[in-house]
């Protein structure tokens, strides 16, 4: 009985915190929208940082992705924003790349930014505190930034592996750590796509379901990890 | 409210605790399609199309037949599946068809 109780003050709970928990989507600029459009194109005033932009090419699944440039400094601004999203669940990162990056993805569109998505194939074993775990794919947000000479280098913000924005190749060398990590493929989509498998489609736009999914993944991911921190920091109870 | 949603999940997991032969369990569910099913010396490997993490079934787990079922023959008609999974070690619990 106490326990129906408990249960039902906290579904009660659940449900107001949902509303309060409603990601702070603005509108998408009109400008941002649209793949390969510079945010300044058609820019009227209102997105606060206009950047410039340059294709990447994505051999792998024959595409080439244009994206913003972002000089290092701004890319670290815009990575610590990202980080710090309450709304997105970068405290449970065992699940939900798919739906970390889709949020980073949006709010990236909110700063007038065209970002892409880094994604690898494979085999992925990653060491955290609760023991091992393994990803059979990863994926993060990806935009260019200048190397010191002036090479545009894909770089991926990816705050469930790194505290800073690091290149395509440092974080594949990350993922491939363990040994027995295996990378069967690698390449980029436009920031549309939702997961791998529609890597070989051209998306021009978001899928409304897919945003909706990935809002809830993140809210309920979100309160996974504060679950499992619970776990970690409740008291032994006295066991038989 | 955070804080007091934190306070009464406490409260709700220690009871779980309890009740639960003292062992505490943390499940996450989800609905995805059966991308791949290999079976090792001590577990079935499971990966899903949508869900990134690799999965396992204990091969000691007095379910590991019918789950087994349930998972090839999804993959086999490319059907979308309700997982119950535990957290954080990744163990398929239950497959709903």
């Amino acid at each position: 009985m106490m326990k129906l109780i408990i249960l039902a003050i906290f579904v009660s709970l659940g449900l107001e915190a949902n509303e309060l928990l409603v990601p702070n989507i603005k509108k998408i600029h009109e400008a941002v929208k649209k793949t390969g459009t510079s945010p300044c194109a058609t820019c009227d005033g209102q997105t606060a940082q206009t950047e410039r932009t340059a294709d990447l090419d994505s051999p792998h699944n024959r595409k080439t992705i244009k994206l913003s440039v972002l000089s290092p400094a701004r890319a670290q601004e815009v990575f610590n924003l990202l980080r710090d999203d309450e709304d997105n669940s970068f405290n449970y990162t065992i699940e939900g790349c798919f739906a970390r990056a889709h949020r980073m993805a949006q709010l990236m569109d909110e700063m007038g930014i065209i970002s892409g998505k880094a994604i690898v194939d494979g085999k992925f074993y990653m060491v955290s505190k609760y023991g091992e775990y393994g990803w059979s794919f990863h994926m993060a947000s990806v935009v260019l930034v200048p190397d010191k000479n002036n090479k545009l280098i894909p770089t991926v913000f990816d705050p469930a592996l790194f505290n800073h924005p690091v290149s395509f190749e440092e974080w594949k060398k990350r993922l491939m750590k363990d040994p027995k990590s295996e990378l069967y493929s690698d390449y980029f989509t436009s920031r549309f796509h939702y997961g791998p498998d529609t890597r070989h489609i051209d998306l021009s736009e978001y899928n409304e379901d897919e945003l909706e999914e990935a809002k809830k993944t993140n809210r309920d991911n979100r309160r996974m990890g504060e679950m499992l921190t619970m776990f970690e920091t409740a008291p032994k109870k006295g066991r038989k | 409210m955070k804080a007091l949603m934190i306070v009464v999940a406490s409260i709700f997991f220690s009871s779980h605790l309890e009740a639960g032969n003292n062992k505490p369990e943390l499940t996450d569910s989800f609905t995805d399609a059966v991308k791949s099913v290999s079976e090792e010396d001590k577990a079935l490997v499971v990966t899903f199309h949508r869900h990134a993490a690799i999965y396992k079934v204990a091969k000691a787990d007095p379910k590991f037949g019918e789950i087994k079922a349930k998972l090839e023959k999804a993959q086999k008609i490319d059907q979308k599946i309700k997982v119950v999974a535990i957290i954080p070690s990744m163990t398929i619990k239950e497959v709903k068809e």
